[in-house]
């Protein structure tokens, strides 16, 4: 089964441990307004004309061999604690695909991460944590409507999935996308306060969402959504609101 | 405008000036030093030069009225002999005196117990601040070795200043770390000084020489080779440094001049601390310190026929060059190879139509290289060089085999030659291959006729040109086999060179030639333009990753005589060093494991360099790095600002 990746990024410092590559795989089971990856939403290839007219197509399929290649390039750089990090779009919808690729990774004990936010069947939960030594595990919006108004995504699957994971003592590390807007919204915060008290064991780094991928609406024919960026002294805030619930929380610039 | 920068533009004249006040009373000297009789004109300087003393820890001073001149440069004395000697024990004793050297050196060394005696009298009459310490130290200078820590500072100045003084240029300061270490642990376990007075003095001692870099600079402002060497192998798996390396990194940090300039040694066994504290000075943009990779320099070095335990006290020349500190004559930058001009050549010289595969355009460009590299070793032959003996006397060799620098005393006197280029014709010529041999859109004569219009008329090539993946430093086989075969080629062809004093050739990719050269060059089938600036060293601002291009590096055969400078030449973005600075460092002991030769970093973002060129008195104190040093970004010609602020744009992914 093939892999459709958008990008494979080499020398990645954010995105987990270490010094890691990071692949990012198109498709994603959500559609978050503040997306900073436009590209990685839809499954389907999607031609782009970059800021200098130049055409392309966002969208590569590989072979797991092929892949595992051009991801090793870099194995010398990596260490014992960076490794390779799988983003997207959603990681976890391409799981059955991306089983071998992780499989040998595994074998050849490189580190892998993994960013999701778990709006994604069960059976691909279960056959990323066979293999994932690290998770990011976005929250975003708890309420149910407002989270499949806005983000097209069913609650109850993610939380599941959440659950299934400390059960299976999964090392979690929760990313909050912070916008005034929508995470951080008066009712939004109570359900997230509620949510991590469940989860106050796994580390929780908080960042504003950015405009940075105002450039890759552009290649697509598209306009960013526009939103208000958070200030500092919001995150700060809410930082310390979920020390005071006992949670170890931080914020981290992306 | 800055008082330095206007010093050196109005360099000549104010030198001029000094030269006629110096007429006015020691009139000889002029007339032998215009007649090279060297040690006729060093007797007059130490007679009558000007004593400037002041309120420094050190005594350090320049009479730019006597100007020397010599083309002894770019190498590194043996400060170890200073050091561990008097003076007067360095003299050949009478009964050799009939040998011409030995009179002059003889001849030279009593002129500098002459200065120093002189310099003596000075501090007693003049008493600055610590007067009664300076006595002692230059009373100490005649007859007996160093004795502490601030006194071994002293006499590396000391040194320093004659070499200086003498014409040469591009003076280098030598593995200082390991050299000073030992009157530093002495006078702080018998409490002779505090840790806080090593400080202070180390602090002063790069503060003087730091002094006066108007008048140091060579071809460019900053251009001073005052290359402070750290660290190092002390043999194989054993990685050498102490307290003092960790000074130099955090006083140059803190300072924030542009000299002197650091080397750091580096190693797979250097411990990862050390390297945090090289990346927190490299992260103030200061440019210090280039690092030298020994896992790989050292074998070059051995592999050249460097004597094993010499190889591993290697220290490098102004910018890159690695010799041997103190034992090498190495002469650097005599003549220069420009890649681009065999393709031209080629272009030019050959029946394009009958060249019918990729296989034979590269064996024809191979042949015209051949010529190129031929004219340079032609230059080689035929250099004359201007003694300076103070140089011989404090260059290992010179002394045991009776013979001056210039006659190839030293123990080692191997020559250096630049290349420029090689990304340009390396990228060119994968693009031939593509266009003309496999898709076969374009003609050589187009792509003959494109370089000679200078792609007038063709825009639309430029761009597609500039628009490819440009492959020369990052992780592509294809052009890191080629770029491997040419280098390859070149030492074929020098191998066998012997200059007239029988030293060898050694060269490396990097140049300081990538502008002053540009508008020699023809448009390239890399999409430059005539006059655009050529590839710097090692760098490629398209990779998307240092990764791509340490690999590059590493992937590159260095040995035969290619280890004269290959230097990676980074743009970081200060707010990415900010935030990973650590990691920064984890991916540099990396990079050198994988095995780069050596790497530089321009710390800085396209917006500062804007800035600073629209309102250079806000930012004169903005440092930055241009060939192998760092320079004051205001203070360097236009075309390196804009060069510098390309690459800074191309680095954040905006559009130069």
């Amino acid at each position: 089964m093939s892999i459709r990746v958008t990008n494979v990024q080499r020398m990645c410092f954010d995105d987990g441990p270490g010094i890691r590559t990071t692949v990012f795989l198109k498709g994603c089971s959500l559609h978050c307004p503040w997306c900073s990856n436009p590209e990685n939403i839809r499954y389907e290839k999607q031609e782009y004309h970059s800021l200098s007219h130049k055409k392309g197509i966002y969208g590569r399929d590989y072979e797991p061999e092929e892949l595992l290649e051009e991801l090793l390039i870099d194995r010398k750089y990596w260490g014992t604690d960076g490794g390779v990090t799988f983003s997207g779009g959603e990681a976890l919808l391409q799981a059955e695909g991306l089983e071998p690729v992780w499989k040998r990774l595994k074998k050849e004990g490189i580190h892998i991460a993994g960013e999701t936010a778990l709006f994604v069947p069960e059976k691909q939960v279960e056959i990323a944590e066979k293999y994932i030594d690290y998770f990011y595990v976005d929250v975003k919006l708890l309420d149910n409507k407002m989270c499949k108004d806005i983000l097209g995504g069913d609650t109850a699957q993610y939380l599941k999935n959440v659950k299934k994971l400390a059960e299976d003592k999964a090392d979690i590390h929760f990313r909050v996308p912070c916008s005034e807007e929508y995470v951080l919204d008066v009712e939004n915060v109570r359900k997230l306060l509620a949510f991590f008290r469940n989860y106050s064991f796994y580390p929780i780094e908080l960042f504003g969402i950015h405009d940075l991928g105002k450039a890759k609406y552009e290649t697509l024919g598209q306009e960013m959504p526009e939103f208000h960026p958070v200030s500092m002294e919001m995150l700060e805030d809410f930082k310390v609101m979920l020390i005071q619930n006992g949670c170890k929380a931080d914020v981290i610039t992306i | 405008m800055n008082s330095e920068k206007e010093l050196y533009e109005n360099k000549k004249e104010l030198l001029e000036s000094y030269k006629l006040k110096r007429n006015v009373f020691c009139s000889q000297f002029g007339e032998y030093a215009d007649k090279g009789m060297f040690e006729e004109a060093f007797h007059e300087l130490c007679e009558h030069m000007e004593i400037k003393l002041n309120k420094d820890s050190f005594v350090y001073f320049l009479d730019f009225g006597y100007q020397f001149d010599t083309s002894i440069q770019n190498i590194t004395p043996d400060y170890r002999i200073i050091l561990c000697s008097g003076i007067r024990q360095l003299l050949y004793d009478n009964g050799e005196l009939e040998n011409d050297f030995c009179r002059r050196y003889n001849s030279v060394l009593l002129d500098i117990l002459k200065l120093t005696e002189r310099i003596g009298k000075e501090l007693e009459s003049q008493k600055p601040e610590n007067d009664t310490e300076k006595i002692i130290w230059f009373e100490n200078i005649a007859e007996k070795p160093a004795e502490s820590f601030r006194e071994a500072l002293q006499r590396i100045l000391f040194l320093n200043q004659l070499l200086w003084q003498t014409g040469s240029k591009l003076v280098g300061l030598g593995r200082l770390d390991k050299l000073l270490y030992p009157y530093y642990e002495q006078d702080l376990l018998c409490g002779m000084i505090t840790e806080g007075q090593a400080v202070s003095a180390v602090k002063e001692f790069l503060t003087v020489l730091h002094q006066h870099y108007w008048f140091k600079s060579a071809a460019l402002m900053g251009d001073t080779g005052q290359v402070i060497v750290l660290g190092g192998l002390e043999q194989e798996n054993e990685y050498s440094y102490n307290d003092l390396t960790y000074l130099f990194l955090r006083l140059v940090e803190e300072l924030g001049l542009s000299d002197p300039k650091l080397v750091l040694r580096v190693s797979r066994h250097m411990p990862q601390k050390l390297m945090c504290a090289a990346v927190d000075c490299m992260k103030t943009g200061n440019g210090s310190p280039l690092l030298s990779n020994d896992d790989v320099i050292i074998p070059c070095l051995e592999g050249f026929g460097i004597v094993k335990t010499d190889a591993y006290k290697y220290a490098t020349s102004a910018c890159w060059e690695p010799l041997v500190a103190g034992k090498s004559s190495a002469m650097n930058n005599q003549t220069g190879l420009a890649y681009l001009k065999a393709l031209k050549n080629l272009l030019v010289e050959e029946r394009l139509d009958k060249i019918e595969t990729f296989e034979r355009f590269r064996e024809k460009y191979l042949f015209h290289l051949k010529y190129e590299v031929r004219e340079c070793l032609n230059n080689l032959k035929h250099q004359k060089y201007k003694r300076n003996t103070v140089y011989s006397i404090f260059i290992e060799g010179c002394r045991e085999n009776k013979k001056d620098i210039v006659d190839g005393g030293a123990l080692y006197h191997n020559i250096g030659m630049t290349t420029v280029g090689l990304g340009n014709t390396v990228n060119s010529l994968l693009n031939i291959k593509k266009l003309v041999f496999e898709t076969k859109e374009y003609s050589l004569v187009d792509v003959k006729r494109m370089s000679i219009l200078n792609f007038e008329g063709c825009e639309e090539i430029v761009e597609r040109l500039k628009d490819s993946e440009i492959r020369y430093g990052k992780d592509d086989a294809e052009a890191m086999e080629l770029t491997n075969e040419i280098l390859r080629f070149v030492t074929e062809q020098t191998k066998d060179f012997h200059t007239a004093t029988g030293g060898r050739v050694k060269f490396g990719v990097s140049s300081p030639a990538y502008i002053m050269d540009a508008s020699r060059n023809e448009a390239s089938f890399d999409g430059r333009r005539k006059g655009e600036p050529l590839t710097v060293h090692i760098s490629n601002e398209n990779a998307t990753s240092y990764t791509e291009i340490m690999n590059f590096a590493a992937g590159l055969d260095y040995a035969g005589n290619r280890f004269n400078g290959n230097v990676v030449d980074l743009i970081v973005n200060p707010s990415f060093m900010e935030r990973h600075k650590d990691n920064f460092a984890v991916l540099l002991l990396r990079g050198i494991e994988a095995g780069f030769f050596q790497l530089q970093t321009n710390v800085i973002s396209s917006e500062t360099l804007i800035q600073a060129k629209a309102a250079p008195e806000k930012f004169s104190g903005l440092i930055v790095r241009v060939w192998g040093f760092s320079a004051y970004f205001v203070e360097l010609p236009e075309s390196y600002q804009n060069l510098l602020i390309r690459r800074a744009l191309q680095n954040e992914g905006k559009t130069a």
